[in-house]
């Protein structure tokens, strides 16, 4: 087992776990407060997705493997659960230009990932969910 | 994350301290709608004094999001001000600096809201 992969249940008390992973992977890797923080991000949100989504019509909570490494240039991010299905590309865009009053209470997590990587891909393989991310470090 | 809360003339300075994650959302929640529902009556102005939030996720912009609606129908300003980068960053790229007033300082949003009240 490499030392960047983690495997977690997906239940939201698992979340500082997570955290504690990211902190030792920053430091470990030396990343800029910048890419760290996106990296926060985009792995709170990934998990706490597969949380509210992965779990729909199931008795137990998914299983989660994340995995982190870095090139030369940039950070790679893969995130693997086994819960219900679900593409977070298909998950359509925020309207930005409501108002107040208009705004869904939710749906942001999604666009914060798109916004803050540089690249985003989604498989449905071997009855898995496998997000994979890349975002290039600050020089 | 921990939260302060003072009063600065007629406005209540709430200064959440650390992470705004998803695990100290619902605390923030639930210390936001106390603050907005005040003693008897809403506060005239709320300010959020942002300059020791670290870290911010789409959980905790939910509460500012709710917060921002329950101040507005209670007739309460409601106001966020010393934004870190990352944090303001997040903001913008949810286009939360389009539904929220936001200062770039305290002073700056405290006599703005001073302004506003009288």
């Amino acid at each position: 087992l490499s030392k960047n992969r983690l495997e977690l249940l997906g239940t939201a008390d698992q979340l500082s776990v997570l955290m504690h992973f990211v902190q030792r992977f920053r430091a470990d890797e030396g990343l800029s407060d910048g890419d760290a923080f996106a990296l926060e991000l985009v792995l709170e949100e990934l998990f706490m997705n597969v949380i509210l989504h992965g779990s729909q019509g199931r008795s137990s909570p998914a299983r989660v493997a994340v995995q982190l490494s870095t090139t030369t240039d940039a950070m790679l991010i893969e995130v693997e659960d086994d819960g219900t299905p679900f593409d977070l590309l298909s998950a359509p865009a925020p309207d930005l230009n409501l108002d107040l009053d208009q705004r869904p209470v939710g749906g942001l997590g999604l666009h914060l990932i798109r916004e803050v990587m540089d690249h985003v891909d989604y498989q449905f393989v071997s009855g898995r969910n496998r997000v994979q991310l890349r975002k290039t470090l600050t020089p | 994350m921990h939260t302060k809360i003072e009063t600065q003339g007629a406005a209540i300075v709430v200064s959440p301290c650390g992470r705004l994650d998803f695990a100290a959302s619902n605390d923030f929640q639930v210390q936001m709608q106390e603050i907005l529902a005040g003693s008897g009556k809403p506060p005239v102005a709320v300010v959020i004094d942002g300059s020791g939030m670290e870290y911010i996720s789409s959980a905790g912009l939910r509460v500012f999001l709710v917060a921002a609606r329950s101040a507005k129908t209670a007739g309460t300003q409601f106001v966020v001000c010393e934004l870190t980068p990352p944090v303001r960053e997040v903001f913008e790229v949810s286009g939360f600096d389009r539904i929220l007033t936001l200062h770039a300082s305290l002073p700056e949003a405290l006599s703005a809201v001073e302004h506003a009240t009288n």
